[in-house]
């Protein structure tokens, strides 16, 4: 192992470092910081920006790119001498000399890397009196995509995220030199499904949402940790609020499933969250056929009439986009009181039944020599995927695609039209056979057949012998399987022996959460034996097996509770004698229903989700819910109470006890197991890398960085992992060479905001205070603050102002103090 | 006069058509190469020649060869650098236009020797007749069978691809070519890895100007000791020199190195047009200035490096005494910035800063302060561009600050040049 370790010294630390490591990375394990701009981890360094400059000694060019610049066995490297802050200080003011800096309207200020870092290490004034550059403000380059030419700083991240990341064409760089503009392909637009990413990919303010733009300011935000509710692949997301609102979506970087980038789909989701068509408030249909508002517990009052004597006459439909706690309420709502044996989710004519074990990982498909597309089309279904598809492609897989015609097929090596399960049996057969034939030795690099404009064969020998040839495979199916006569195809796969994983059968999943829903037995067949702890919790719980979810739609039932899903709008779906719906927007369902009960959306409530492959992750509240709405699981727990039940669990949390307690499938799963990143996918926007303290240097250990990806100490919005260094209350990273605001204020006497104990007190009438979060508020210069050697009269605060760097030397305090008295208005307390 | 080892054929009337070049010698090398060297031995034959190569760096053309995998496992490419943009220099020009044999010849020496079957020529988009004479130079060579299948009866095949530019400066530095030819923007890459190693389509790749290809035929013909016998201790040979600026006689002299820029300027140029010499730029638009006190320094790489410049593309620019400085730097870094590719932050700002600041200077609008101004941003954008090219931009107005300050200082002061200057005092 000592082998490829490299020894260097950074800032006269010593440290090893595995071979190939770049410096900037080898900085940041120790936590120095070097600021970049065109520099990402999970793209090709091209050293464009040359922001990262250090200085590195015996060599041709001094100054080297930390972005680019591999470590060598005993470099020595300097990111604070002379001539690396200058070099710093150089690249930043070219940066900013054509800059419009109008960071006051920007959509970036506040989580700005070029502000940060002019901020940090940038000249306090401007040397450059001559004519900026200009250009046209706002151009729509895309659908969703509006485009700041003058704020852009030619980081070209965005371009080489569609040519790297996405493969496809989207934004390029227009003319040269100092006329160079980021723009597109003349007459096309930028309408890629993943366009979203170079929003946050931009460091600055050039690329913006449009459905963001000049919405929210980053510092009134707060950051939830949120999972996709669009797809089953558990995309893990941050949440954006402000003043209770979801303003946008972020990826939020979990190597093991998204790679940090999120699809369009998912990060526009949160529009229907605020849209004017919300079910807001229970409604039952009256004598008119009409709905009108009643209050909820009219409306539990009017189900619980409804509830027909023979309780197989009941159905319970569940929708996927609803958390493990929501099923597990509805199941004991099902099961467990009405004793009704129909209690299934949307989905559940996908499911392989319990016994199949799927060892394919959506992390698979990176060190996959063969990606096997087996009638299904992730590209349509499961826009992430793709981007995890071409992740693999671009690492050494070859792309196979079997039956139907994938929209992927143009950067497919291999493509076989046909139907896909006879085209299947006819290939295992080919691979069970014995073979003699040797293979050769030399493979030229593969020619990327998204460059050749899409190589495809109908040669099926050479796919086979590509397939023998491989040592890990991934077989990419989606839905319904058992539709596509492929039911066997996890068996098939085993007496192959590719069921290693990450690699062997992905199942991709309509829906959001059915893997969840079906580990809790939401499905018709009940599983007798592995729910012993189940029946004997709750005594007399039906344990026959159920309709299916389409017999359900059929109106077999003479009632149906329908929880988060439409059954009516499926084929020759018919309405029951009596249909209950709750729902979160009116659909074929709310047409027909006679109770609608407004239902909470998923940022609405703390969930868990299991996602297609199996990952289990948890989704943060994020706002309140909106209007009446609740929660399914609450709403089932409201019904349960009013058929007789008792010591029902109270919360989410509580919840997910009683399914640890009792499902075989999550024993022992708690909220708890969510604490610790790494054992599940789940990760709070960790307070130690946001303002990551200055370890001990001398005593640095080597290891792995915890997370391998963007540990954004000194990145900020443009960072995969989370925007906004500045949380309230937390406290912001030191900064080498710049002293702490809250040392400079300590110097003053002056009671720095981040140092208050208590948050300042609202006016009267003030808007309601939800934990930890204090709305934009006008505090009166008499207001109770905490007693301290404050000057008198003086409420500036030094050092934290809208980024502006305050240096205020001692002697002036006087002077500032006397005009402060002079002046006795107020000042914004709250705002940052 | 000098020994002529390039343009020696250059004047015979028709040495462009493929007889006459084969009846004066033409293809000898490539029949001697083919038939008497192994491709290991000719390449210490070319490093025994101390050829070294004439884009600009002077790096040891065996020697670069010598550095491409043997066998690779993939196609090995030889792209020739004829993307000639270096303001003064019209070398690569002459030798496309009058002595395209002698390139293919050259050409299929050193792809023998390096083990090559599919060469580029990156010509200048603007060399329009250049590119018709290769064309029809190429489709001669295959006839005749020096180059394409089984070349000479031997198992060496070539094909050569003439493949037109677009217009851009940068294209001439090795990887923006690289990356221009394969129908990518033409930015410069990151090295490592080298082209040697990793150059176009990801394969190993030898790229050499025009005239150190050209070079070769002769040296095979009259022996690498011959050569070698030529120029200087260290840097062999002859090599063409494109004289031009205030000269009597501007054009393409071949002259063995270490003869002196004097010797270039009076007995070649026929001395100095229209006034006294003010400044020479000895290595093209890229290199530092000299002053007449330079005169006797040698045109070979290590004298002119000594004397603070480099010898670069062999571009010769004179300067005479009634030119200013100011101006001149002006349009010297007017073309660095239009041909700013734009990728790195320092040149592609920094040189438009440069222009801007010299533009207001030269309209009268200079300040005082303006000369720290433009030293500091030289200073900041020296040594932290990606490519070669920011720092080029800075040479011309670093050696001018160092040897005309006074033309700077007159303009910050006064808002008009120091020639104009004078002569207003002259009037009063």
């Amino acid at each position: 192992m000592a082998d490829d370790l490299v020894n260097i010294t950074i800032d006269g630390h010593q440290m090893a470092v595995p071979k190939g490591t770049l410096l900037v990375e080898a900085a940041r394990q120790i936590g120095i910081e070097i600021p970049v701009y065109c520099y990402h981890p999970k793209m090709k360094p091209v050293g464009a920006c040359r922001v990262c400059l250090v200085e590195v000694e015996n060599q041709r060019r001094p100054m080297m790119p930390a972005c680019t610049t591999t470590v060598m066995p005993d470099m020595v490297v300097h990111t604070r001498s002379d001539n690396a802050v200058e070099a710093r200080g150089a690249v930043l003011e070219f940066l900013l000399i054509n800059h419009p800096l109008d960071c006051p309207v920007c959509d970036r200020a506040g989580e700005c890397d070029l502000q940060d870092f002019t901020q940090k290490y940038g000249n306090g004034n401007t040397r450059f009196i001559e004519q900026k550059r200009h250009f046209a403000k706002s151009k729509q380059v895309g659908k969703n995509v509006v485009l700041d030419r003058e704020r852009c700083i030619m980081c070209q991240r965005c371009v080489r995220f569609c040519e790297e990341i996405a493969m496809e064409e989207g934004l390029v760089i227009v003319d040269r030199g100092n006329r160079s503009e980021i723009g597109t392909f003349e007459g096309r637009s930028f309408d890629s499904k993943f366009s979203g990413n170079v929003i946050e990919l931009c460091p600055v303010g050039a690329l913006t949402a449009k459905t963001y733009r000049f919405e929210s300011r980053p510092w009134e935000q707060q950051h939830y940790a949120g999972i996709c509710n669009v797809s089953s692949l558990g995309v893990n997301i941050t949440v954006d609020v402000r003043y209770d609102e979801v303003v946008r979506l972020r990826g939020r970087m979990n190597d093991e499933i998204d790679d940090g980038w999120l699809s369009d789909k998912c990060r526009y989701s949160h529009l229907a969250i605020h849209s004017d068509d919300r079910i807001l408030s229970p409604m039952v249909r009256n004598d008119q056929g009409q709905l009108t508002k009643v209050s909820w517990a009219a409306a539990l009052e009017r189900i619980v009439q409804a509830f027909p004597e023979n309780a197989s006459q009941i159905g319970l439909a569940v929708g996927t986009r609803l958390s493990v706690e929501d099923g597990h309420m509805l199941l004991r709502l099902g099961r467990g009181l009405l004793k009704t044996p129909n209690v299934v989710h949307e989905h559940e004519a996908e499911s392989l039944g319990t016994n199949t074990t799927l060892t394919g990982r959506v992390k698979g498909c990176d060190a996959a020599d063969v990606i096997l597309c087996l009638g299904s089309d992730p590209a349509k279904s499961h826009h992430d995927f793709e981007l995890r598809i071409k992740k693999g492609l671009r690492n050494k897989a070859r792309l196979i695609c079997i039956g139907e015609q994938p929209a992927l097929v143009g950067y497919a090596d291999y493509q076989v039209i046909g139907v896909a399960s006879e085209l299947w049996s006819k290939l295992k057969k080919e691979l069970k056979k014995e073979t003699t034939e040797e293979e050769s030795g030399l493979r030229f690099p593969k020619p990327r057949p998204w460059e050749a404009g899409g190589e495809t064969s109908q040669d099926w020998d050479a796919l086979v012998k590509e397939i023998r040839g491989a040592e890990n495979v991934l077989v990419v199916v989606s839905g319904d399987i058992a539709g596509q006569g492929l039911q066997d195809v996890a068996r098939d796969v085993e007496d192959l022996g590719w069921n290693t994983a990450p690699h062997g059968v992905i199942h991709l999943r309509s829906g959001v959460n059915p893997v969840g829903h079906e580990s809790i037995g939401l499905i018709p067949e009940w599983d007798e034996d592995g729910n012993q702890a189940l029946a004997k919790a709750w005594e007399g719980m039906n344990t026959d097996s159920g309709l299916s979810y389409a017999e359900m739609c059929r109106g077999k039932t003479e009632m149906l509770l329908a929880f988060g899903c439409n059954p009516l709008a499926q084929p020759e779906s018919k309405k029951p004698k009596f249909l209950v719906q709750a729902a979160t927007h009116p659909d074929e369902t709310t047409e027909k229903a006679d109770v609608v009960l407004p239902l909470s959306m998923w940022v609405e409530y703390n969930g868990v989700y299991i996602s297609t492959d199996g990952t289990v992750q948890f989704n943060r509240q994020a706002i309140l819910p909106l209007g009446e709405a609740q929660p399914a699981w609450s709403i089932a727990r409201e019904l349960c109470l009013r058929l007789g039940a008792s010591d029902l669990p109270e919360n989410p949390r509580a919840v997910y006890s009683e399914v640890g307690s009792l499902h075989a499938a999550l024993a022992g799963a708690t909220y708890k197991d969510f604490q610790t990143p790494g054992q599940y996918h789940w990760s709070y926007p960790q307070q130690a890398d946001l303002g990551m303290p200055r370890p001990d240097l001398s005593a640095i250990p080597v290891k792995e960085p915890d997370m391998p990806m963007w540990m954004p100490a000194p990145l900020t919005g443009s960072t995969v992992e989370g925007a906004g260094r500045l949380h309230r209350g937390q406290t912001p990273p030191p900064v080498p060479g710049q002293r702490d605001p809250r040392e400079i204020a300590k110097l003053l006497g002056l009671n720095h905001p981040m140092d208050r104990t208590a948050p300042p007190a609202l006016t009267a009438g003030g808007a309601e205070k939800k934990d930890g979060y204090i709305p934009l508020r006008v505090v009166p210069s008499t207001s109770a603050e905490p007693a301290g050697p404050t000057p008198a009269g003086r409420h500036h605060e030094i050092g934290v102002g809208p980024r502006r760097r305050v240096a205020v030397p001692v002697a002036q305090t006087a002077l500032l103090e006397a005009s402060d008295a002079a002046d006795n208005t107020t000042e914004d307390g709250g705002e940052e | 006069m000098s020994t002529l080892v390039i343009t020696e054929l250059m004047d015979i009337e028709g040495i462009d058509g493929i007889d006459t070049y084969v009846k004066n010698k033409g293809y000898e090398g490539l029949k001697k190469a083919l038939k008497e060297y192994t491709p290991d031995e000719l390449i210490e034959y070319v490093k025994a020649s101390g050829l070294r190569g004439r884009g600009g760096a002077g790096f040891p053309t065996g020697l670069k060869w010598s550095f491409v995998p043997k066998n690779p496992g993939k196609p090995k490419y030889l792209c020739v650098n004829c993307d000639e943009s270096e303001p003064g220099t019209c070398k690569d020009r002459d030798m496309v236009t009058y002595l395209p044999h002698q390139l293919l010849e050259g050409i299929a020496i050193c792809c023998y020797a390096v083990g090559i079957n599919q060469a580029f020529i990156y010509i200048r988009g603007e060399m329009l007749e250049g590119y018709e004479i290769l064309e029809k130079a190429v489709e001669e060579a295959v006839q005749r069978n020096f180059l394409g299948d089984n070349i000479l009866g031997t198992d060496f095949s070539l094909d050569v691809v003439v493949h037109r530019g677009a217009g851009a400066y940068i294209c001439g530095e090795e990887s923006a070519l690289l990356s221009s030819l394969e129908g990518e923007r033409g930015f410069p890459r990151l090295k490592p890895p080298f082209p040697a190693v990793e150059g176009l389509y990801a394969c190993p790749t030898v790229i050499n100007n025009v005239e150190t290809l050209s070079t070769l035929p002769a040296i095979m013909r009259k022996g690498a000791e011959w050569y070698s016998s030529l120029g200087t201790e260290r840097s062999k040979g002859t090599r063409v020199l494109c004289l031009s600026g205030h000269v009597n006689k501007p054009g393409n002299y071949e002259l063995e190195l270490g003869a002196s820029m004097r010797h270039l300027i009076e007995e070649c140029g026929g001395g100095v047009m229209g006034g006294e010499l003010k400044a020479i730029i000895p290595g093209g638009a890229s290199a530092p200035m000299l002053t007449k006190e330079h005169l006797d320094v040698a045109l070979d790489f290590e004298a002119i490096a000594a004397a603070g410049s480099m010898a670069g593309s062999g571009a010769v620019i004179v300067i005479n005494d009634k030119t200013c400085i100011v101006k001149t730097c002006l349009n010297l870094d007017q073309f660095f910035e239009e041909e700013s590719c734009g990728k790195c932050t320092p040149c592609r700002e920094g040189t438009k800063w440069l222009v801007d600041i010299l533009t207001r200077m030269v309209n009268g609008h200079g300040r005082p302060e303006d000369i720290d101004l433009l030293k500091s941003v030289c200073n900041n954008i020296l040594g932290n561009t990606f490519c070669p090219l920011g720092d080029s931009a800075t040479s011309c107005i670093m050696s001018a600050f160092k040897y005309f300050p006074e033309e700077f200082e007159h303009y910050a002061h006064h808002g008009c040049s120091i020639l104009e200057g004078k002569k207003e005092m002259a009037k009063s």
